[in-house]
């Protein structure tokens, strides 16, 4: 809570206080490469291997829409690339995964986790959260660090077709790999605190209900997102799992410190009743689909029904299920944020 | 019956177990086309059922799919000649997008249901799409994308088959996260949401041959 305290607005919004109104910011990652690389003509590699570069994208875009949070990560292959996994790097948007790090057994036996200070693009991250702890968050902005979650840099490093073969047949493999993971995700996520940001998100969409089931969300996924909660050095935590998560509220629910659950495809009202008293903010979920192809009507009209199934009761900030795409007409993002100022009126 | 128990071992995922049970097929000269069909095929399709109900998820799909291209692999010496396909598919991942978990377990659903596959890969040209077409004489085209910049890619092939005359004869059908019915319609295609809504379309579609 006293990440929240800065911004009255923000808080008062969350607790449904009589007059305010509810929060509203779609999530916006890669959208800023591609907005600030059509602004500047850096192209996009320049951008993403530059962490100075990645924080005045995120505060270009916070600035154009008037958004009051910006966050240090951008695409979900940092743990993956630190460990050797190969991206392919696009001329205007964010770089894609396209080879494992590892692709043995035998390689994941030996596996030991990273050095923040060193591999891969991790120093450029932790640059990105200085920048913004000395130049953002003085005004009651929403200063995020963030580094994707141990399943899904799992995925990247080993492939998620292997990752999740041997969830079945080689579940002791598994949790190796997913100890080192976990491992550099906390002191790459301690680094970014030390640098300045307020507090953590953790991208985690390859343990969704679309990908793995609850059972093995809870085997594989829950005691390492437990371990960087507790060892993390941050007030609060924003977990987003797009993707199905309907049947993971109840388990999310118990990791402590998750103080805002992102969600992509799931029913808002049915989650707030599991949810229940739990001080746990709903963030969602307009489809990225509706915003980058739909009319500004069609946004209008999906935010809308966000609106009636989340808002009651407050604890709920209006969103996107996901990273909004590259390409979003700025008049579908403008109606989002208007949307919730004119309809998400607490009485 | 041995081509349920070969079937139920695709269920659960037990390579060891099918491809014991393919050397014993094969063993006892029992009709391979059939031991595919009845066993292997209705197996996968079986998988697709409980995906669709989310009682599996894609660990489970992709040990399944280890166990049915374990015992495949038994059978292919013994399979004299090709068997008869249902229709030729053409497919890949748009350029632009790499993600192809959601392709390649089309794929062998496509296989394991009895059509031919082309499979271009990943970040595939638009151009090579039409070509493959061409070469194949491929009656159904499946695009998939996960992201939305690259469903422009979608489009730019669906222009393209329309400009070469091919669009007329040839189902092309979409998926991928990224896609939907509404994108489907704009374009001229069929939205398929998953796997097994692929099958049963496709099924409809060839089940009284290639016309």
């Amino acid at each position: 809570m006293e990440l929240l305290q800065k911004n009255a607005d923000i808080l008062d919004g969350l607790m449904a206080k009589p007059g305010s109104t509810v929060p509203t910011f779609p999530i916006i990652l890669g959208y800023s490469i591609n907005e600030y690389h059509k602004h500047t003509g850096i192209p996009a590699p320049q951008i993403m291997k530059d962490g100075k570069k990645i924080a005045e994208a995120q505060i270009y875009v916070a600035h154009r829409f008037n958004i009051p949070f910006v966050i240090t990560i951008i695409d979900l292959n940092v743990i993956g690339e630190a460990f050797g996994a190969t991206l392919t790097y696009l001329p205007d948007v964010i770089p894609v995964h396209e080879t494992p790090a590892i692709e043995d057994l035998e390689g994941i036996d030996k596996i030991e986790p990273k050095d923040p200070a060193k591999d891969g693009r991790m120093p450029q991250v932790i640059k990105a959260a200085k920048v913004f702890g000395q130049s953002f968050s003085s005004e009651g902005e929403l200063c995020f660090g963030g580094c994707e979650g141990p399943i899904t840099a799992a995925g990247s490093v080993w492939g998620v077709e292997n990752l999740m073969r041997n969830m079945i047949k080689n579940p002791d493999l598994v949790h190796k790999l997913l100890e080192a993971c976990t491992d550099t995700i906390i002191d790459f996520c301690n680094a970014q605190i030390e640098a300045g940001v307020q507090a953590i998100g953790l991208a985690e969409p390859t343990a969704s209900s679309t990908c793995i089931s609850p059972q093995f969300f809870k085997e594989f996924a829950f005691p390492y997102l437990k371990k960087i909660t507790r060892k993390v050095n941050s007030p609060a935590f924003l977990l987003h799992i797009c993707g199905e998560s309907q049947n993971l509220v109840k388990l999310v629910s118990k990791i402590p410190n998750i103080l805002i659950f992102s969600v992509d495809q799931i029913n808002l009202r049915v989650a707030k009743e599991v949810i229940g008293k739990k001080f746990l903010i709903l963030l969602g979920n307009v489809s990225t689909g509706i915003m980058r192809r739909g009319t500004p009507a069609e946004v209008e009209a999906a935010a809308k029904e966000c609106l009636k199934e989340g808002a009651p009761g407050g604890k709920f900030i209006l969103s996107t299920g996901c990273d909004i795409a590259p390409g979003t007409p700025p008049e579908n993002i403008d109606m989002l944020l208007r949307v919730g100022k004119r309809f998400g009126k607490y009485g | 019956m041995i081509f349920d128990e070969i079937a139920e071992a695709v269920v659960q995922g037990d390579a060891e177990k099918a491809v014991m049970l393919a050397k014993k097929i094969v063993e006892e000269k029992l009709d391979l086309n059939e031991a595919i069909i009845n066993g292997l095929n209705k197996g996968m399709r079986k998988v697709g059922e409980l995906y669709e109900k989310r009682e599996y998820f894609l660990p489970e799909i992709i040990v399944a799919a280890d166990a049915l291209y374990e015992a495949l692999e038994i059978f292919k010496p013994h399979l004299l000649t090709d068997r008869e396909h249902k229709a030729t598919v053409v497919c890949g991942v748009v350029r632009g997008d790499i993600h192809d978990i959601g392709k390649n377990i089309v794929k062998l659903f496509l296989e394991a249901s009895g059509y031919k596959v082309i499979d271009l890969g990943r970040n595939v040209q638009s151009e090579l799409f039409v070509e493959a077409v061409k070469e194949h004489d491929a009656n159904v085209l499946a695009l998939s994308t996960l992201m939305s910049p690259t469903l422009d890619s979608m489009r730019e092939v669906l222009d393209l088959l329309e400009k070469e005359g091919l669009s007329d004869k040839l189902i092309v059908i979409i998926g991928g996260a990224a896609t939907d019915e509404k994108f489907a319609k704009e374009i001229g295609a069929i939205y398929l949401e998953d796997a097994n809504a692929a099958i049963k379309y496709l099924n409809a579609q060839f089940s009284g041959g290639i016309t």
